[in-house]
């Protein structure tokens, strides 16, 4: 299991070699650098911002300088935001992504889950078709329709909530709920697919016969298996909460991750955006890595080794 | 002793899908094929979102003859109209009609769905079939490198893409679908792999079947539904994407249109002119809804004993 | 008094291909401490009749369209849900065909056996994994405090089987429905959990309702045995009755179709045709297109009983004078 567990952590090192050689490549091939969008500066200048950041060197060498510093937990300077590093910029805006990220989780799993069970308990009634029809229309809402309308209804016709910004925790109510309301949809249609599937199996039957509550049959026998499909949703999931993370704090007007991405991206602020993609490469190793050890925990005939 | 011929009556014919129902139609002969079809002609909203798609392809392909504005005619002395009258859906805040500009908007997100899936169906399928049929070592290394590819942040990759090589739409159609051809690729594979074991390949090949033959009789036949369906599955899931680029200002580039950017025109405005966000999202919804309507349908009617997902 | 009496039980499935009958009127009665074997092919409708009793069949499809099944006083088939459950795996109880599936794997044997005496006596749990661990050693499981803890895919199909059989144990059960107990393992395995079922009955009495496809599996246990053919009741009798005087002639294909030792060389004998479709019409005797004694007669009307005497009847046209008669 341990031996298991230090492979897959060990699977982070092509992720990332991969991530920054393509990046890298990427943003250098690109027509255009950092600092030639600014107001006209003279060519000393130039020459000077350029040595500092070592992007007069060649390709090779500046790729190869940009190695060293990641192995040593380094993602070097931002070229925009001039005397912060990435790491910096990272850990003052990744906790307000995370904290949209985990109540978004928290409602797409409440609300998914619930709605799944309910549906699967009440299987080919009107109840579980009308439950996994508002299912269909919450896949097909996305978080930059939701989130706009979420914030005319709420905030700005009601007045519940700050139209935009974070100053206080509840300003990410709304954000989250934006984010959660299609996953919680996936898991809704997962949960009851899982548990229908269930259902149907022979040792159901065994348990009837064994003169169990419908109540107990659902919460001791069918629940452990039916969450499986949910459960390994949980890890893509988790993944596209991160990537939901852009549109959502750019609506909203929130100091994330995503918007720092989408803004670096647009500056051509290499270090940042190639600190950004990395970053969220290793937490996408680590997510799966959970889901999988969770899987194991639910299925006992899964192990690992 | 005598003999009498006697005949069975099966009580009432046809009805809903269910495996009894499955067995009645092997009994009656019936293709794989025609029993999909029946199935899913049978399920409403399957039928209801394709006649919708259909209707809003038609729209997209007619948008210069239908509408007497074009996407890009500005109309400054006009500025934002609310619905109704001359303009069914109102004006934007340059005075360009919403209407004119939603039907030229939706040919860009439905060609940018279809074509990345098309993108993503090819890759995915050659990608997977490789692995699958020569399996052994080759099979491994490619399914490393999957395993690899899944944990990258791919929408970021799209993202740098755009913004390095400019808001192209060609790129578009090639990046998103380069980006959704992964779980197409595991799915292909899983199948191939499972065919190529059967005893019945087996015992072809062992009386000197070629492989171009077992590929073409018995492989290509039993992966066609299930590429259909997620194929199917994958439109909403791209024309989703685009929206997003859009969103962002990544995708399509003014005065082009599509229903992200019409979106993100909308939600700058909501507060002042709420029908320039109201109509963009709505066409966006139900299109996805009747996409997904479909690829359900398809699922349930080719795989009727899978559940939901 | 018989432990249970069923009488004209019919069971229907309705599908959209048809209705399907399923069981069509059949009855029997159970004494304390008897086997009674249930015979017929798939699709004779055995299975779904013990289901039926149980109120184990999904409904819809199925639906019980009468009859009763007395035990105790109390119609099983119009009991309340709530008590019924009452019954279920503690008065009587259930083994069934597929020990792989049937036992949950997600969830330790340790608490697929607890839960049972948790509810329906209410005892501790600590108290119900004694006696687990003590039914697991009664039907043969080496070093059952390890054992109990394990979960089912680490047993082997004929262990699983047998904490199938222990579960059944577990409520000292008045009445335990085998349903194919053997059928899913291995010919050396199947002998010894008919050998163990056979002891266990043997030792505590119990009345055990074993239903099978296979003639050799009730031959050596059972004390009365019903055949059923396509949803019908053809023959009941001892097993004296049914292997030395087998009387309709479905019975007598099935006994000619058994592997025997003491005749070499001879190629085993199959009952000609198929089963009929299970929403095929009724007229006559359903075995008919596949009987070789068949007269014009069986594809019309209604079929009697012949009563050969109080414990051995036979559906069929052909009475026994009618038997006689070809033989001379």
């Amino acid at each position: 299991m341990l031996g298991y567990i230090i492979r897959r952590l060990l699977q982070v090192i092509p992720v990332l070699w991969l991530v920054a050689t393509s990046t890298f490549f990427l943003m250098h091939a690109a027509p255009g650098g950092p600092f030639d969008s600014e107001r006209q500066i003279s060519a000393e200048i130039q020459a000077n911002i350029n040595a500092r950041y070592h992007l007069d060197e060649p390709l090779g060498k500046q790729y190869l300088r940009y190695l060293q510093m990641l192995a040593s937990g380094d993602l070097g300077p931002s070229f925009r935001y001039a005397d912060r590093s990435v790491n910096e910029i990272i850990a003052t805006t990744f906790p307000v992504s995370a904290m949209v990220g985990l109540i978004g989780l928290f409602f797409a799993l409440s609300i998914g889950l619930s709605t799944g069970i309910f549906a699967a308990s009440k299987l080919n009634s009107w109840r579980d078709y009308s439950a996994m029809l508002l299912a269909l229309l919450g896949i097909s809402l996305p978080s930059f329709v939701v989130g706009p309308l979420m914030i005319l209804l709420f905030s700005i016709k009601l007045g519940w909530f700050s139209v935009s910004g974070y100053n206080r925790l509840q300003d990410l109510l709304l954000p989250g709920l934006t984010m959660g309301i299609m996953y919680a949809a996936f898991f809704a249609r997962l949960t009851r697919g899982g548990i229908s599937e269930i259902i149907r199996q022979d040792f159901i039957r065994t348990a009837k016969a064994k003169g169990l509550s419908n109540t107990v049959i659902m919460l001791r026998h069918t629940l452990k298996g039916g969450l499986l499909p949910a459960t390994s949703f949980l890890g893509p999931a988790a993944t596209a909460m991160l990537t939901g993370s852009l549109v959502v704090e750019t609506i909203f007007n929130l100091p994330g991750l995503g918007r720092f991405f989408v803004q670096s991206a647009l500056n051509r602020d290499y270090t940042l955006v190639m600190g950004c993609v990395l970053f969220l490469a290793v937490l996408i190793v680590i997510m799966n890595l959970l889901v999988d050890l969770a899987y194991a925990f639910l299925d006992p005939r899964v192990t690992y080794d | 002793m005598i003999k009498q011929k006697t005949t069975f009556v099966a009580e009432n014919e046809g009805g809903g899908p269910s495996r009894r129902d499955l067995f009645a139609d092997a009994a009656a002969g019936r293709s794989l094929w025609q029993d999909s079809w029946r199935r899913l002609a049978q399920n409403k909203l399957a039928v209801a979102g394709l006649l919708y798609l259909l209707l809003q392809c038609l729209l997209a392909l007619l948008a210069p003859y239908l509408s007497s504005y074009s996407y890009a005619d500005a109309d400054l002395l006009l500025g934002p109209t609310p619905p109704g009258g001359e303009h069914l859906c109102g004006t934007d805040d340059l005075g360009r009609d919403i209407l004119a500009r939603l039907l030229f908007g939706a040919r860009i997100s439905l060609a940018v769905g279809f074509l990345a899936t098309a993108v993503s169906m090819v890759i995915g399928v050659s990608y997977g079939a490789i692995s699958g049929y020569l399996g052994g070592r080759v099979d491994t290394v490619m399914m490393r490198l999957l395993e690899v590819l899944y944990a990258l942040p791919f929408t970021f990759f799209v993202i740098i893409l755009m913004v390095i090589f400019g808001r192209n739409i060609y790129l578009l159609f090639i990046a998103l679908g380069a980006v959704q051809w992964l779980t197409m690729a595991r799915i292909v594979r899983g199948q191939v792999l499972s065919i190529k074991n059967r005893e019945y390949v087996e015992a072809a090949l062992t009386i000197g079947v070629s492989h171009w033959r077992i590929i073409w009789r018995h492989i290509i036949p039993n992966i066609i539904g299930p590429v259909i369906v997620y194929s199917t599955l994958t439109i909403p899931v791209v024309v989703l994407e685009e929206a997003f680029l859009s969103f962002l200002g990544l995708g399509v580039q003014e005065p082009m249109a599509s229903w992200g950017t019409l979106i993100a025109d909308g939600v700058g405005a909501m507060e002042t002119y709420p029908w320039m966000l109201i109509f963009p999202s709505f066409s966006l919804m139900v299109a996805l809804l009747a996409l997904n309507f479909l690829g359900d349908g398809l699922r349930e009617a080719m795989d009727p004993q899978a559940g939901l997902d | 008094m018989p432990l249970l009496q069923v009488e004209d039980l019919r069971v229907f499935f309705h599908t959209y291909a048809g209705v399907i009958r399923a069981v069509d009127g059949l009855s029997f009665s159970l004494e304390p401490g008897q086997c009674l074997g249930v015979v017929g092919e798939s699709g004779s409708g055995k299975s779904a009749a013990m289901m039926a009793l149980l109120g184990l069949l999904p409904q819809p499809p199925a639906k019980i369209h009468g009859g009763r099944a007395l035990f105790h006083h109390q119609d099983l088939l119009c009991l309340p849900k709530r008590e019924l459950r009452k019954i279920r795996g503690n008065k009587i109880a259930m083994i069934f065909q597929d020990p792989m599936t049937s036992l949950n794997p997600y969830l330790r044997i340790s608490t697929q056996m607890t839960e049972i005496l948790t509810t329906h006596e209410g005892v501790s749990t600590k108290n119900a994994l004694s006696r687990a661990i003590a039914a697991l050693e009664q039907v043969g499981i080496a070093d059952a405090s390890r054992a109990i803890v394990q979960y089912p895919h680490q047993f082997s199909g004929g262990m699983r089987q047998r904490v199938m059989i222990a579960m059944a144990l577990l409520t000292k059960a008045e009445i335990i429905i085998a349903d194919e107990p053997t059928t899913a393992l291995d010919v050396t395995i199947q002998a010894q959990i008919i050998e163990l079922l056979r002891s266990l009955q043997q030792r505590y009495g119990l009345s055990l309702i074993l239903v099978t496809h296979d003639l050799g599996v009730v031959a050596g246990i059972s004390d009365h045995i019903l055949v059923m053919y396509n949803g019908r009741l053809v023959e009941r009798g001892t097993v004296e009755d049914i292997f030395y005087r087998p009387s309709h002639p479905y019975t007598e294909g099935l006994l000619q179709a058994l592997p025997r030792v003491d005749q070499q060389h001879q190629h085993l004998y199959a009952i000609p045709g198929a089963p009929p479709l299970p929403t095929a019409q009724r007229q006559g005797c359903s075995f008919a297109p596949r009987c070789p004694q068949v007269m014009p007669m069986c594809y019309e009307g209604e079929v009697p009983w012949v009563a050969i005497n109080q414990q051995h009847q036979y559906l069929c046209h052909l009475t026994t004078e009618l038997k006689e008669g070809a033989a001379r």
